[in-house]
């Protein structure tokens, strides 16, 4: 069914790339099986399958749009718009509207610095190949001061669930539209110091009740010595105060971090050995163990961990080892997987990943998902 | 006094022949093919036991640090790599981010070809990099050559010793072969075509093999190419990656 799904979705995208004289087009694939554990005991096989696929227009290199249009299999509502974007450049100001992604701070897992979509996470796909793709509705000016320095506004649209505009519209009821003093706006800077790229923003984020909207603000690092270090530093203040908070409480509450390192080495015979280790640190929260009931309710541990490393024998062939750690309940999750490109574009893959922990930690084998096997192939067309 | 004269004019004209330093050649070397700007389209074609992958890309070049490199084929569109003066920027467009890489990641596979991030940017004039010494001459394919070898001068270098054969006749290199430390040979680019663009003699197509890897090479093909085209510094920046 998953297949087929896919299949239609194919032939329906491709006579798309036919008709653009000057643009070209990517389709993607990628259909997988996984197997399974919940938390009852239960074993499932489960299909999976996505297609997307994008274009831009080749005609002038000031102009550039895309669309990204995604199936993804298990869900009520199979088509997902992943991107919709144009970006226009004039001279020092580029124009981005649409449905698109913008790198706010630095991290590969863990960004403290990505305020507007909240990088933070621990709920993901650990064989992705990339973690972070949440994308909404904006228009940003980007303004280039320099070779390595920019300033850029955004002015983002706030989200409408399409499950929710659904139950509605089956509900014979009228949508509940979001307000527009419920959109986020912001500023981000960028400049280089002493041959460290330093990155600092502001996002003004609104809600249905006007007092509800919150300010967040985030400062991030970037240097590149002999290896990769990098480190992002938030946090959120509320547009008004309860009667017992104060703002330096609730700025220290609401305090994260995010701290990386990366380091690659390349050996005589042309592999390659990569390490990355990153840490998310909430310097409020707590220290020691939470029960399910405790997190369940909101609590969360002050620190976690993100290590990986990757090695390639050569470029055709990887094998990689991720984990998320907690180190205040000495809980894990690990995944081991690795990814082979035989013929040009088409990478088969596989990945499996263990729960390690006791029965009221973060991770444990008994959760849902404690252990997992993932195979699949992607073909780019 | 006739053969006399005879001699000298004969050493004379043997000196200036064999007169030239490694310093000379290699700057002379240069000259013919670095230019103020450059902008070239061009393909890797990697082949290994699977068979041949295919990456095009346009490349901009201003002097000897900085270049911008685009991929156009069709899994890696909208990829780039610019260098700067004391760093590489990669972008990724499906994350719509750029990292930027030093140090030993330099070596890294570009494209899972036997180019490296090094090789295919360019990296300073390799006087700076390097102490030369002219070994003699040698026929590369029946054409004349200087011999030179090349020393690391630092060992941030990433190839601590190179070997180059300069055509006498046209001064653009035919073969280069690179090293380890341990004096082990790593790579070999071998010259295929030349051919005379605006008066500079530039290398059109040329194969790189991987020593330490079996079935395995890849060929750098320019199919376009133009010189002195007005790049303003400002176009090798974050801004332009996007």
């Amino acid at each position: 069914m998953v297949f087929r799904r896919c299949l239609f979705i194919f032939f329906l995208l491709v006579p798309g790339c036919f008709l653009f004289g000057d643009s070209w087009n990517t389709i993607t694939l990628d259909l997988s099986n996984t197997f399974t554990r919940d938390a009852k005991d239960n074993y499932y096989l489960l299909p999976g399958g996505k297609a997307s696929m994008s274009f831009e227009m080749d005609s002038d290199r000031n102009i550039k749009g895309g669309i990204e249009l995604s199936l993804d299999a298990g869900l009520s509502f199979p088509l997902v718009l992943d991107r919709l974007f144009i970006k226009a450049r004039f001279d020092d100001l580029r124009l981005t509207m649409g449905k698109t992604r913008l790198p706010w701070g630095r991290g590969f897992f863990f960004n403290a610095g990505d305020i507007i979509w909240d990088s933070t996470s621990l709920v993901t796909d650990l064989a992705a190949q990339e973690f972070r793709t949440d994308a909404s509705f904006l228009f940003s000016p980007y303004f280039s001061l320099g070779r390595f320095t920019f300033l850029e506004a955004v002015v983002l649209t706030p989200d409408i669930d399409p499950v929710d505009m659904a139950a509605a519209q089956l509900a014979g009821m009228p949508p509940e539209l979001p307000l527009s003093h419920e959109l986020r706006a912001g500023l981000h800077g960028q400049t280089k110091f002493f041959g460290a790229d330093i990155e600092a923003a502001y996002l003004f984020e609104g809600a249905h009740v006007i007092d509800e909207a919150d300010h967040k603000a985030m400062v991030s690092l970037f240097l590149s010595p002999y290896m990769d270090l990098y480190a992002s530093v938030s946090s959120r203040l509320p547009q008004s105060l309860g009667d017992s908070e104060s703002y330096g409480e609730v700025f220290y509450d609401n305090l994260q971090f995010s701290f990386g390192t990366f380091y690659s080495h390349s050996f005589e015979s042309g592999a390659s050995l990569s390490g990355r280790l990153e840490t998310l640190l909430f310097p409020s929260k707590e220290f020691k163990a939470l029960s399910i009931d405790e997190r369940a309710a909101g609590d969360t541990y002050a620190l976690y961990l993100y290590p990986e490393i990757s090695f390639a024998p050569e470029p055709i062939m990887q094998f990689f080892l991720r984990a998320i750690l907690s180190p205040v309940d000495l809980s894990t999750i690990i995944m081991l997987g690795g990814n082979f490109e035989t013929y040009q574009n088409l990478v088969f893959y596989i990945a499996s990943s263990l729960m390690l922990g006791e029965e009221e930690d973060l991770f444990c084998f008994e959760n849902n998902g404690g252990f997992s096997i993932k195979t699949g192939i992607s073909y780019v067309y | 006094m006739k053969k006399i004269l005879s001699v000298i004019i004969i050493l004379f004209l043997t000196g200036a022949l064999f007169g030239q330093t490694a310093e000379e050649i290699i700057k002379r070397m240069e000259s013919n093919q670095i230019k103020d700007t450059a902008y070239s389209e061009g393909k890797i074609i990697v082949k290994d036991r699977f068979g041949e992958k295919i990456t095009s890309f346009n490349s901009w070049t201003k002097g000897e640090e900085l270049s911008l490199i685009e991929f156009t084929s069709r899994a890696e569109r909208g990829q780039k790599i610019l260098r700067t003066e004391d760093v590489i920027y990669v972008f990724f467009p499906d994350a719509e981010e750029v990292m930027p890489i030093g140090g030993a990641a330099l070596r890294d596979s570009v494209v899972g070809s036997d180019l490296s991030y090094e090789d295919m940017t360019g990296d300073k004039g390799l006087l700076d990099s390097y102490d030369v010494a002219l070994l003699g001459s040698e026929a590369i394919d029946g054409h004349d050559c200087f011999h030179i070898t090349m020393k690391a001068k630092s060992p941030t270098v990433p190839y601590p010793k190179q070997d180059v054969w300069v055509d006498k006749k046209i001064y653009a290199w035919r073969l280069v072969r690179k090293y380890s430390l341990s004096d082990r040979l790593i790579k070999e680019i071998k010259i295929n075509t030349i051919e005379n663009i605006e008066g500079s003699y530039i290398p059109m197509d040329m194969t790189i093999q991987d020593k330490l890897k079996k079935n395995s090479s890849t060929r750098f093909i320019i199919e376009k190419i133009q010189f002195n085209i007005k790049i303003d510094e400002s176009f090798f920046s974050l801004e332009e990656l996007y």
